[in-house]
Formats: C-alpha cells, structure tokens, sequence
C-alpha cells in the first residue's frame, strides 16, 4: 500500500511538471481522423472522396488550386493569360519547384500530366475536366499554353481540381502507393486499414507548413471516433461521422465545432423516364410534399440547408427558389388527382448504405405517404446501387448526395441516370461554357438553377453539412469544404 | 495415427478447393462493378472501361478463375484491385493484427474459463457455483460490441474524467477523490481507445493497443467455454470410474483433477477450436470498434468494393487456417483419448 501511494504521488508531480512544458514551442504533429479509407493515393485515378481529403493540396498541387471560399488561386502556374476568343490559355509557371524525390518540375510535366489524364486509356475519374483542350505545348520550361477547340468558361477551375494536379513521368505510375508531388507535406508511409503518414517537406518551393507530422487514421465507427476524440488519440476530425454525439462536444470546452458546407447536394433522385415519373406533374408534387427541415432535423440532427435546386448555397450564383414549390399538401394532391393518380400511386425508394439515405429516406416516404404516394423502401449496397441505379437505371425514386463541385452540368448528360433531357437548359450549359466572365457566368448558372428546379427533375432535399470538430487549440482549418479536401497547409497549433 | 492425419489432410484439400470454387461464384454473381466503384458516379464510361482493361476484368470468367488459382497455389496472390498492392502484402499486414489478438484473446479466455468451469463443478449446486454461472450468463448474453465500447469508456476515458471531477464538491467530486489512485494509473497507462500502431512501432504500444480488443473478445468467450467446462465435468463426475476413485480413498480434488478434468477435456477442446477460427474470422464488429486494421475489417471493405482478389485470398487463407486449427483439435483429440489413435 504504502508503494502504491508513493507511486501515485510521483504520478502527482509528473502531472504538476505539465504546465512547465507548455512554454517550449507549439506541437507540430497532428492526428486527423477519417471515415473512409483512400482506396489508393492518386488524385488520378479515383473518384474516392479520401483520396482528395488525403492528397490534396497537402501532397499534389495542380496548375491553380481551389480556396476555402471556392475561388480559383495560382498554384503551380503563377499567372495565366487568356486569349480575347478564350481559346489559348498561356500559364507562367513557378520556378525552382522540385518534386519530392527531387525531380524539377517544369512545362513538360504540365504536358505529360494533362496529356494523360486526356489519353485514349486514361483511367482519370473526371476526364470530362478536360473538354475541349486540343492540344498542350511547352514554350519554354516556364510557360506553357492550353489550346481549347471552344471556349470552356470553367477551365481555370477544372485545372484546380484533386483529379488534375501535377505528376512526374516518372513517378506517376506508382503515385497510388507512393505519392510523389510538389505540395508542402512529403509522403512516409501507410498502413493499410490503419494510418497514413506525411512529413513536411523542407524543400518546399512555396511557404512550408506549419506541422511537421501528419497522420491521418481511418475510424469508421462512429462510437469509436467519439471515444478517439475525448481521449485525445486524434486531435481532428474534419468530417465527424456520428452527429448525434455532437452536443457533447460543442459543451466541451477542449474542443471546437465547425459546422460548415459542403458540395454535397442530397436529392431525392428520379426515374425521368418512368412512368408516373415522367410526369411533370407528380414531380411537382412530391416537390411541393417535402418537409426539407424535417429530414434536415429528423435524419441529420439538425445539421444541414435546406436546398430547392440541384446548388449548393454558398456559392455566389445560388439563387433562393425555395418558392418555387412551397410546401402544400392539398395543392400536391389536387395535381397528383390531375396527373390521373386520384387514389395514389405505389413506387419504391432504393436506399443506398449512407445515414442520411437510410434514415432520411424513412421521413421522406413517411411525408410522401401523407399525398398518397406508397413508397415501399429497399435497402442496397454501394455496388448494388452502382449497377442497378446508377447504370442500369432500374429505380423510381432513390436518395444520393451528389458530392462533386458545381455539376449542376450533369443535367445535360443525356444517359445520366436520372434521364432528364431539356433542350432549353442545354443551351444554357452551352452558353455557359462560351463564357469566362464570372458576372456573366453567375446569371447562366442562376437560369440554369431556374429550370431544373421548375421541371422538378429531382427532389431537392438539403445540402450536406461537414460537422468538423477538432482540438480548441487547433487552428488553420476548413470550415467548409467547396472541394474534397482537408487543407492543412495552414494547419497549426495555437502557441 | 499417421492413416488419421493423411485423411484429415485430404479432406481440407478437397475442403479448400470447394471454397475456392464457392468463392468466385459468389463474387461474379454479387452485382457491382469494382472498376464503376472505384471511379465513382460522375466518370465517364471509357474512363471505366480502360479500368476494366487495366485491371483484366474483361477476361472469360474460367481464364480469370484458373489465373486465380494457380497463382494462389505458388503463393503470389495477385494486386488488389483497389489499393493496387500486392495481396500478399496487405493479408500479411492484417495477420500481424488478427493472429496475436485472437491468440492473446484465447489464452485470456481459457485462463478465466477453465478454472471458473472447475470451480463451479466442484461445488456444484451450493450458492458458488450459481454465482459464477449467472456471471457466466450475463457474460454470453452480452454483445461484444457493447461490452468493448463499455471497456473503452471505463479504462480510457473516465480515468481522465474523474481525474477532473476531483476538485468538485459534492457526491462525484468525493467518489472521483476516492478512486483518484486507479483512475490516475490508468491516466500513466494511457491505453488507446483504438487503432493500432503496428509492431514496427514497438512491442510495448502494439501490445498495449490489443489489450482492450482482446479482453473484450475473450470474456464473451470465456462464459462459454466456462459453462461447457463445467457440465463436461459434471458429466464425467457422475461415471463409475469417479466413484471408484473416490472410494479407494482420493481427495475429491485430485479425483477432479486427475480423472475428471481429462476426461471432461473433450468437449472443452472441440469448442476452443471453433472459438479460434471465431476469433480469426470473426473479429470484424471489435476491430471496427478499436478500429484495428485486422483481417475481418479487411475482408468486410474488400466486400464492399467488390475487391474480388482480396477477397478470395483472405476467405481462402481463413479456410486454410480453420482447416489447420480443426486438425489440431483432432490431434488432441488423439491425445486426450486414446481409443481415438486405434484406426476404426
């Protein structure tokens, strides 16, 4: 007894020694959870979201690159000129940048790299980024310039995001398992199924990070990322999965909660060309029967905006047409009876493995049942919902969040699984492309809005929210997040 | 003995080769595209389909099943579809994590279950041996995954709760006063609420790391294992060659010993088999919870990305080891009871 209290008192004065260490410098590693797992570590082959999280921005950098607020900024290229017909870019590159195996980076790596992405076999995710881009010449080793066979208004964007960053020749076929960029942190290791590490890079061309450890550890539970958390195993968890257990830690002072936006627009998605479906009229009264707050409330916790178009809010060119539709019961049921569906009609609701499918879809059927529409709810599997949605669009009605920045453009795909097809918002797209002034651009994309919200092609449902909470002692990151990442280039912690 | 053991190996030959066959059929059927999951919703169709080329999906199903195969048997398990590593590396990986804890597990689980087994038979029907038994129901009846998130809050995060209640006044200020000495071992201990640093990062923290997962697999077990321990026993107990024992005069403890926990062994060791090829493949809801990078979570997300390679070389490899396990299990056997050496 008298050992152990001995024992317990040299426990007491280590932890009394802790105040003193406070004075030294501020820590500069960090543990950053994460919910899914990057299947692999190329932003160029894959469409992962943990991908980008992982990669962007902290290992690869792109000719410019996407900001907190969702604006384009130089990156690689520090200046760019457009032609008067906007069908040359010229970009200025940075000087002096080097991979981290050492490798100069210059205009022919600018070549290669998007050459690529565009090439026959390319397996790059988002190849439709590099529409209309002819041809890429090198002038000299610090400027080249991209030729486009029609104006594209987006190209300066499109070169910014996760799926166009720069690569090596020679590493880029073994970027996937180890990484080799031009960005501030350096790849060291990953173990599967656990962590993946980075280190700072100290050759690093542009202004070096602040932290000089970065892990980020893979915890899907949502149980266990709470209990990782409050002991302080991980510092950050920029896309906290268990919202339910958020109210805990916006009482705590040790920690701060971010509740920011995403790109993600939750939407009630449907068969166009199905019957009732493709009927305006039914399509305009399940706009008008959805309770946004309720799902937003009832399957979120409360996190979430509602939305009325296929936009995400806080993008300067959403426009408010939440009365377009206002909520009204007998007005839904009076145009359902005029859609011929007096007595109802009976469809089924695929619903992939995501919490806000699984537990919004229960509401959303529940509110649809009070116009008559008997929605019976089949549960799927990613894979499942891959083949049977998304490609063989066998379903009437299905929940997804459409995560990928300003692809409102996805309604002029014709194939595209919803099956909406509207020559009158082709236009718009096709004039939108034509433009890169933003004034201009911003009113295209504000029609567009218009039309699809009008022809209900979907139920706008809310934009997902990105519940970060992390050490209060942690500064320097992403509220929101308008591109799939987790910036930590300005990543520290507080002295 | 040696006719036993060649028959036990051909039969998990034949076992084996039907898994494998079992296996692949069940992944073509599953629908789902690895090459669409990989590139997500908003790639274009040849994107995919030079993916699929890539990744040699568009092969005939019997070509792909035969490359399959023959490169499992020479022990090069192919890439991974999705992390495009090879499969060898990633399985070797997650049974660095699995084989310690189910083992760690399993000793902690024979540890506490035998004993409490043979103390409950020994003092059967008096109040002991419903005490334990009880114990031993709560212990069945509780989910494992509860059980461990219960471990978690009580060993790593209230220590550093009640080491801040301390100061209060009032009920929980005095109790976390009181407990005060555990709690701040505890806090010295800092066992992690999850993951798994690796054994690269030294024997201390990996080990330190399973310590939690493993008692929260084997207490679930042991409640088992001690009730199986305890009814063999009685059963042996009540045979004539105990009271014949008994009644040339040895202690009730050593006739226990001698003759009834040998006897009892049977049963007690066909369940500890099946345990261990449970706590090899069955680990999946602990390792999601202490979020260990361990076989069963490995194999579970291969599932859902439809990583067809990763797949069929863990269920292969969990096949191989069950089969390995049971004919152990049939060893002892021989072991334990010698009417089983003699060829029937």
């Amino acid at each position: 007894m008298f050992r152990f209290a001995k024992f317990a008192l040299l426990l007491a004065s280590t932890s009394l020694s802790f105040p003193a260490a406070s004075f030294a410098a501020a820590r500069t590693d960090l543990v950053i959870g994460i919910a899914l797992e990057p299947p692999n570590l190329d932003p160029t082959a894959g469409a992962a979201a943990a991908i980008d999280e992982v990669t962007y921005a902290n290992l690869f950098e792109g000719l410019t690159r996407i900001d907190e607020t969702g604006a384009v900024q130089p990156a690689l290229a520090k200046s760019w000129d457009i032609s008067a017909d906007g069908l040359t870019y010229t970009f200025k590159l940075n000087t002096g940048v080097k991979f981290h195996d050492g490798a100069e980076f210059n205009a022919d790596d600018v070549k290669f790299s998007i050459d690529r992405a565009m090439a026959k076999d390319s397996t790059n995710a988002q190849k439709a980024l590099f529409d209309g881009i002819t041809a890429v010449t090198v002038v000299d080793p610090a400027t080249v310039t991209l030729t486009l066979s029609k104006p594209v208004g987006s190209l300066l964007y499109n070169l910014g995001w996760g799926d166009a960053v720069m690569v090596d020749a020679a590493s880029a076929a073994t970027n996937a398992e180890k990484p080799i960029g031009t960005g501030p942190f350096k790849f060291e290791s990953w173990a599967k199924g656990s962590a993946v590490n980075l280190v700072r890079n100290e050759g690093y061309w542009g202004t070096p990070a602040m932290l000089e450890k970065v892990q980020f550890r893979i915890i899907a539970d949502p149980a266990a990322a709470t209990a990782a958390l409050l002991s302080g195993d991980v510092q950050v968890f920029p896309n906290f999965p268990a919202p339910e257990a958020v109210p805990q830690f916006q009482t705590d002072a040790r920690f701060a909660v971010a509740i920011g936006t995403t790109e993600g627009e939750t939407i009630l998605s449907t068969n166009n060309k199905k019957a009732p479906f493709d009927n305006l009229k039914v399509r305009q009264a399940i706009a008008m029967t959805l309770d946004r707050q309720a799902v937003i409330d009832g399957a979120m916790f409360g996190q979430g905006i509602p939305i009325y178009t296929h936009f995400a809010p806080h993008n300067p060119a959403y426009v408010d047409l939440s009365a377009t539709y206002a909520r009204d019961v007998v007005k839904a049921k009076a145009l359902l009876a005029e859609a011929g569906f007096p007595d109802g009609i009976k469809a089924t609701l695929k619903l992939p493995p995501v919490t806000y499918a699984r537990r919004g879809g229960e509401i959303i059927a529940a509110q649809l049942r009070e116009v008559g529409i008997q929605l019976e709810i089949i549960p799927v599997e990613w894979a499942q919902w891959i083949e049977q949605v998304f490609t063989n669009k066998d379903y009437d009605l299905t929940i997804v969040s459409h995560t990928e920045p300003n692809d409102i453009n996805i309604y002029g795909r014709k194939d595209y699984y919803f099956q909406y097809a509207n020559a009158k918002f082709d236009d718009v797209m096709a004039k939108l492309d034509a433009s890169a002034d933003p004034a201009a651009r911003n009113v295209l994309l504000g029609e567009a809005q218009k039309i699809i919200a009008e022809d209900a092609v979907n139920g706008y449902i809310f934009q997902l929210a990105q519940t970060g909470i992390h050490d209060a002692k942690v500064m320097g990151l992403w509220t929101n997040a308008p591109i799939q990442a987790i910036d930590l280039t300005q990543a520290h912690w507080m002295e | 003995m040696i006719s036993f053991a060649l028959s036990r190996f051909g039969l998990g030959l034949a076992t084996l080769f039907f898994a494998s066959l079992v296996v692949f059929a069940v992944m073509e059927v599953l629908p789902g595209d690895p090459a669409r999951l990989m590139m997500g919703i908003s790639a274009t169709e040849d994107a995919v389909q030079a993916l699929r080329e890539q990744m040699g999906l568009n092969a005939p199903l019997i070509e792909r099943y035969l490359k399959w195969l023959t490169s499992f048997a020479t022990g090069n398990m192919g890439r991974s579809y999705t992390y495009s590593v090879p499969v060898s590396e990633l399985i070797s990986g997650a049974v660095g994590v699995s084989l310690p804890l189910a083992l760690m597990a399993l000793i902690l689980s024979t540890l506490i279950a035998i004993p409490t087994g043979l103390f409950a038979a020994s003092r059967h029907g008096k109040r002991a041996d419903s005490i334990s038994m009880g114990i031993a129901q709560i212990g069945i009846a509780m989910p494992n995954f509860w059980f461990a998130i219960l471990l978690v809050y009580a060993f790593v995060l209230l220590p550093f709760q009640a080491q801040a209640w301390v100061s209060q006044s009032g009920f929980w200020g005095s109790v976390a006063t009181v407990i005060s000495p555990i709690s701040s071992f505890f806090q010295w201990l800092k066992l992690p609420a999850g993951g798994f640093p690796g054994w690269e990062a030294g024997f201390i923290p990996a080990f330190k790391a399973l310590i939690l997962p493993a008692i929260a697999l084997a207490l679930p077990q042991a409640a088992i294992l001690a009730r199986v321990t305890r009814s063999a026993l009685l059963e042996v107990l009540g045979e004539d060659y105990i009271r014949t024992a008994r009644a040339k005069g040895l202690p009730r403890n050593i006739v226990i010993r001698r003759h009834g926990l040998r006897n009892a062994m049977l049963p007690v060791l066909t369940i500890l088999g099946l345990q261990f090829s449970f706590l090899l493949s069955g680990t999946i809801i602990i390792e999601n919870v202490f979020y260990l990078p361990g076989l069963g979570r490995m194999v579970f997300q291969a599932i859902t990305q439809r990583d067809l390679i990763v797949v069929q070389s863990v269920v292969m490899l969990l096949v191989i080891a069950v089969i390995i396990v049971n004919l152990i299990v049939d060893l002892f056997y021989a072991i334990a009871d010698p009417k089983l050496r003699r060829p029937a």
